[in-house]
């Protein structure tokens, strides 16, 4: 029944994904992108190169490009600092998947401990009685 | 279940003090600022902004160099680079180099920047401004001056507004 919820939550989901990946906005691409000189994101953001890069941005939407290019474009020309989010493939994967997997370890780890202190709890009830 | 929990106890302090040397590293490295007045000036190798070629300061050590950080978004550059140019042409017989530094910029932006000012000197490409932290840069424009012995005699955080104060500048590094 979950892997059916789950199935239908991300079918839900795609083509909405798929439209911002091939129609981005203005406004989520300068919620993504970071200015270099001020380091906030562009949409907060009045520093001239910030504004610089909005022109930019608004050049290559109106061209056509897709998200992904427009921000490989940007990489290019200012490194990975300009995007607000590290990428979710090769290296800048362990960015997301490291606090995934802190919090996995985590909840093992309390869920062990929990169990070890009801188990004590309960192996010491009679003595008390 | 001991042996468990020694290494897990381990572990935790192990993971614990690589976290802090980490942290460590980075503040120590975050506050690095190679180019100071009376100390050698940081070496540097970057792409032209035009053409194929590197612009490497070590090809430059032992004669005087003028050292200039601009974009073309920063309004005093605009300002500054017809001074620069003019400069250039006066003192370049005099064995001086200029050299440009084009940071935090879009390449088409800048070649255009360098077409209009008719910029004969080198410029080198910085656009993710790895020289920004290890030259200490504060804004834009900034400029050093580093003389023969390829000590930094003058560091600018502003534009020369007048050129007699350029002047004076180049002259402490040719002396």
């Amino acid at each position: 029944m979950r892997l059916v919820v789950a199935a239908l939550l991300a079918l839900a989901f795609a083509p909405s994904a798929l439209a911002s990946e091939r129609h981005p906005t203005q406004a989520e691409l300068e919620g993504e992108l970071v200015c270099p000189t001020c380091h906030t994101t562009l949409d907060q953001s009045n520093a001239p190169v910030a504004i610089r890069m909005k022109q930019f941005v608004a050049q290559r939407i109106a061209a056509g490009d897709t998200k992904s290019e427009i921000k490989e474009a940007l990489v290019a020309q200012f490194g990975k600092g300009v995007l607000a989010a590290p990428e979710r493939r090769g290296f800048d994967l362990l960015a997301w998947a490291l606090p995934l997997a802190g919090l996995f370890v985590g909840g093992v780890v309390l869920t062990l401990l929990l169990w070890r202190w009801t188990r004590r709890a309960e192996e010491e009830l009679p003595l008390l009685e | 279940m001991k042996p468990l929990k020694i290494a897990l106890q381990l572990g935790a302090v192990a993971l614990v003090l690589a976290l802090l040397g980490l942290f460590a590293w980075k503040v120590s490295r975050g506050s690095e600022v190679d180019a100071r007045v009376g100390e050698p000036a940081p070496a540097f190798d970057l792409p032209a902004l035009s053409g194929s070629q590197r612009v490497n300061i070590d090809r430059y050590r032992g004669r005087p160099m003028l050292i200039n950080f601009w974009a073309t978004w920063c309004g005093p550059c605009r300002d500054e680079a017809p001074a620069l140019e003019r400069a250039w042409r006066r003192y370049r017989s005099q064995g001086i180099v200029f050299i440009g530094v084009d940071i935090r910029d879009f390449t088409g932006d800048a070649r255009r920047f360098v077409d209009r000012y008719s910029l004969t000197y080198p410029i080198a490409y910085d656009g993710p401004a790895k020289l920004w932290a290890q030259w200490g840069l504060t804004g834009l424009p900034e400029t050093f001056l580093v003389d023969r012995d390829g000590r930094i005699v003058e560091h600018r955080i502003a534009p020369y507004d007048s050129e007699i104060d350029l002047h004076a500048a180049i002259e402490k590094a040719l002396a």
